[in-house]
């Protein structure tokens, strides 16, 4: 594989008119110093919260917004100083898709998806079968005549990435793709982009804060906080084993993790035995850790968490109650904190009396029924 | 008694150079408008062709001229009247006032329809690859054409108006008429009619401007 997109060293700042009394204008680096590679073929997913500079950066790979510092090579060209003539062939072969669709309001469907052709000077009589063929693969064809108004927000995104797609593009850029769109039609939209991976070879760029959009699509992800990249890799290990605070906070969004101490409290007011989170993950699947258990005769039982798929991979965090001799639950306990992280669960001050209100009522035995 | 059979031809002529006045106004306003608007739109800072300089200056020109009263920006202008029109009485000296005057409000009127555009169809566009020319006119102008009709509907209506105060510099027309006949010889049966026929004018190119922008806001 080789990087079908590089950059480096990029940096961009935006001028912010400075008061007029200091008469100073200041600068914000919305990206700061970045070196990346995007690998042909992948999906890569861009993550970070609003203003961590995703947006400017995905714009600075089809030179909507050009580097203040720094290179941006695109199939091995540098486009960082490119005039906007020769700026605009590589635009055509790079598509971008945007949350709010952006889409023609005053053309049809097809009139949409014709536009980036038309735009490219395709022959007339080559657009109409072209244009054709594109909503048939995004499965919209039956809206052919009709306006944007008209359709729901996952069929406005679908004829925006047959309008991204119209020209054969090597890349294709989602800003925040799926963001007004609702799960049922985002998990849709991200299979769609999925598949255009796979049978076009297309790379996709996804520029995203869901970290399910992540778990759902992306080979590799890039972590961005103010504007630098904080942590990039394979979606599994960043997952797995997420490096800087951000990272953990975003992937705690989208897997199971270990309980908050109050839930700890609830649990173990309803759960005698020993409480304990187990890090599930390829090395520690869930039959090796009910094997374990049962090897040193401890009886357990899940109690919260969960485990979720990502790359075809297991991983999540499951709490288990343990019953059983100390002794016993110790030497399994050390087993498994060999190949995955263990970590005790004990509740913190007054569990019983502050955390049983919290629980749903004991169902009274109604006499007679 | 009014005697309507030596006005009435009088009143058809006025008629003729109203229509005349308005249709030639509207059309050279109107592109001069949109030449103007679109540019001041596009060298915004931060849009497509962002010029500081260029925007800077058509703005306080802009600003200079519109708030002149009509009936005096006639009178200010009469030196460059004589100059490219041969004269400043007439049909067709009040053009040049009246043409001027539209152009630089339907400038603002075309800048500010489009400025509330939506910038997004304008990114996806240049992601695309196109030109910045080519979405100012494919893009840009289209997306907003709605609103677009109705601020024209203003204007005609607004140069319907001032067509009336051309009649003053001898410009002829309904104002004229009005004026003259009713106005000046104390005839308030002349100028109710005349108002009427302005009201009914007004009224159809309000209809018509309506229901076009409705066809395609409908979409």
């Amino acid at each position: 594989m080789s990087a079908i997109v590089s950059l480096r060293g990029v940096s961009k700042l935006f001028p912010v008119q400075g008061s007029k009394r200091t008469q100073r204008t200041e600068a914000v680096r919305a990206v700061d110093d970045v070196t990346l590679d995007i690998e042909e073929g992948t999906v890569v997913g861009i993550v970070g919260y609003s203003g961590a500079g995703k947006s400017t950066l995905v714009r600075l790979l089809n030179g909507l917004e050009r580097p203040t510092e720094g290179q941006v090579f695109v199939k091995g060209q540098d486009i960082s100083s490119l005039p906007e003539g020769e700026l605009r062939k590589v635009r055509a072969g790079i598509g971008m898709i945007f949350q709010q669709f952006n889409l023609l309001k005053s053309r049809t469907v097809s009139g949409n998806v014709a536009y980036p052709l038309k735009v490219a000077g395709w022959p007339k009589d080559k657009i109409k079968p072209r244009v054709d063929e594109l909503l048939e693969f995004v499965g919209i064809a039956d809206k052919a005549g009709s306006y944007p108004r008209r359709l729901s927000g996952g069929q406005q995104q679908r004829v925006g990435i047959a309008r991204a797609l119209a020209n054969a593009p090597d890349i294709l850029l989602a800003d925040e793709a799926t963001s007004a769109l609702d799960p049922e039609t985002t998990r849709d939209v991200l299979r769609l982009l999925r598949r255009i991976n796979k049978e076009l070879g297309t790379t996709v760029v996804v520029i995203t804060h869901e970290m399910h959009v992540v778990r759902e699509i992306c080979d590799t992800v890039v972590m961005m906080e103010s504007g630098r990249v904080v942590e990039a890799g394979p979606t599994y290990s960043v997952f797995a084993d997420p490096q800087s605070d951000s990272t953990q906070r975003f992937v705690s969004t989208a897997v199971h993790g270990t309980p908050e101490p109050d839930t700890v409290s609830r649990l173990s007011a309803a759960h005698p035995g020993l409480l304990v989170s187990i890090g599930i993950s390829e090395t520690a699947p869930t039959p090796l850790v009910a094997a374990t258990f049962e090897r040193h005769g401890v009886g357990s039982s899940v109690v919260f968490g969960g485990v979720t798929e990502i790359q075809n991979k297991i991983l999540g965090t499951l709490t288990y109650e343990l019953t059983g001799s100390a002794a016993a639950i110790d030497a399994a306990l050390a087993d498994l904190g060999d190949v995955t992280a263990v970590e005790r669960q004990i509740p913190t001050a007054a569990p019983a009396e502050s955390a049983l209100p919290h629980l749903p009522a004991p169902v009274p035995a109604n006499a007679g029924e | 008694m009014t005697d309507w059979t030596t006005l009435l031809p009088v009143l058809g002529e006025s008629f003729q150079q109203t229509i005349y006045m308005v249709v030639i106004t509207v059309l050279l306003s109107g592109l001069a408008g949109l030449a103007l608007g679109v540019t001041l739109y596009a060298t915004r800072p931060g849009n497509l062709f962002a010029n500081k300089a260029v925007f800077s200056f058509l703005n306080f020109l802009v600003n200079i001229i519109r708030p002149i009263p009509f009936i005096i920006f006639i009178t200010a202008i009469a030196p460059l009247t004589l100059i490219v029109m041969g004269t400043t009485i007439g049909t067709t000296a009040a053009i040049l006032p009246m043409a001027l005057m539209a152009g630089v409000v339907i400038g603002r009127v075309v800048e500010q329809n489009l400025v509330a555009s939506d910038p997004g169809v304008v990114e996806a566009a240049r992601a695309m690859g196109d030109s910045r020319l080519h979405i100012l006119w494919s893009v840009v102008i289209p997306e907003s054409l709605a609103p677009l009709i109705l601020g024209y509907t203003f204007m005609i209506i607004a140069i319907v108006d001032m067509s009336a105060m051309a009649g003053y510099i001898g410009g002829g027309g309904l104002g004229n008429f009005a004026i003259m006949y009713g106005y000046q010889q104390f005839n308030w049966e002349v100028t109710l009619v005349t108002v009427l026929i302005i009201i009914v004018m007004v009224q159809a190119a309000q209809l018509l401007g309506n229901f076009l922008a409705q066809r395609i806001l409908r979409r």
